[in-house]
């Protein structure tokens, strides 16, 4: 399993129009790891993301390429509700885990 | 909180200038102080004189309100901190002219609701909420805002840390609910039609029909994670939202154009 450290794409994640484009880096890292390779998604030192940006990023993603995620299960209750609503509107379900 | 707006009717307009008027006012609240500040705004506010002063203009003067009006008036950006050590009740006014703004004060205003007593984890959802629906408003009025006031986000908070209690404020002048919602839902034809839509789920303007939940989002959070209510407010139109589904009608003929109020009323 592969890191990506969310902090990278900024301490608050928000916006529709962030998430686009920070999903076309985020893609781009995700690229990186071999096929069949999980990516686990670290949040550490981020504040919150909020459901738009995080439609964008991992809605989008998730769509794709399912199961090819893991996210920190650590993540804050903002940010886990971003991805119930991500969940609720796209009828789909993230994976979250630990990094192992 | 009781809403009549009798406040509006303290304003007066001759040529450039404004006449207020507050001396048959005893109190306004903090719905009223952003409709009037917003309604001085959507009158072509360039200056003004205050005929009667009273306890309403000392309430306003202790929120900013005419600091914010010449902030506005000469366009300055000037980030005012949220961040005080604020103890007694506070009300405060913040004019936001880019998204980035807003982003910019995040930090602060996740410091200052800590300080009001919020959990750090109902800071963080108000704050993603907020963020929410000053993306929405910035994108859905991208080349539509007030040709006079260009972009332009003006948010309210008020706290009563006693009576843990909290409103904050998120408005703009924008095209409204429906102006936004008629392209994708030809059907709505009023003002509170689209606002009741756009309450639900996956309700876009955005023309590959992706997103929509900000208020639905809100929501959630508001009647989950505190208790409380929502005053939406698009051009003449003012709903009250008490819960989810239950959704009532105040006003339908407000002095507004171009505008939107999303008034939020927490308890904590």
């Amino acid at each position: 399993m592969k890191r990506i450290h969310l902090k990278t794409f900024g301490k608050i994640l928000m916006g529709r129009e962030e998430g686009r484009s920070s999903y076309h880096v985020f893609k781009e890292k995700l690229s990186e790891i071999p096929d069949g390779e999980k990516a686990f998604c670290d949040f550490t030192d981020v504040m919150v993301m909020a459901p738009s940006f995080c439609d964008e990023v991992f809605g989008e993603i998730e769509a794709e390429s399912p199961a090819r995620l893991v996210i920190d299960q650590n993540v804050n209750l903002a940010t886990k509700k971003a991805f119930e609503t991500v969940e609720q509107a796209r009828k789909i379900k993230f994976e979250f885990g630990e990094y192992v | 909180m009781k809403i009549n707006l009798d406040v509006l009717n303290s304003v007066q307009k001759n040529k450039e200038t404004l006449y207020f008027d507050f001396s048959n006012l005893r109190s306004i609240n903090s719905f009223e102080i952003v409709e009037l500040f917003l309604y001085i705004l959507s009158l072509g506010y360039v200056d003004y004189q205050v005929k009667e002063r009273g306890e309403v203009f000392t309430k306003l003067k202790s929120v900013n309100f005419f600091q914010e009006l010449e902030k506005i008036k000469q366009n300055k950006l000037g980030i005012s901190s949220f961040r005080q050590k604020e103890e007694k009740d506070f009300c405060k006014l913040q004019s936001y002219f880019y998204k980035a703004d807003f982003y910019s004060s995040c930090e602060n205003i996740v410091a200052l609701l800590i300080n009001l007593g919020f959990t750090e984890e109902l800071a963080l959802l108000l704050l993603s909420s907020l963020g929410e629906l000053v993306d929405n408003s910035f994108f859905h009025n991208l080349g539509r805002w007030d040709t006079r006031l260009g972009p332009l986000i003006i948010m309210l908070m008020q706290a009563f840390p006693e009576k843990r209690e909290f409103n904050i404020s998120v408005s703009d002048f924008g095209v409204g609910f429906l102006e936004t919602l008629k392209k994708n839902y030809p059907e709505t034809s009023n003002e509170e039609e689209a606002i009741k839509l756009a309450l639900k789920e996956n309700i876009t303007s955005r023309i590959e029909k992706r997103g929509g939940n900000g208020l639905l989002f809100l929501q959630n959070n508001i009647f989950n994670g505190f208790k409380g209510n929502l005053l939406i407010r698009s051009r003449d139109t003012l709903i009250e939202v008490k819960k989810h589904e239950e959704i009532k009608l105040l006003k339908n003929n407000l002095p507004f154009r171009n505008s939107t109020n999303i008034f939020i009323n927490l308890k904590y």
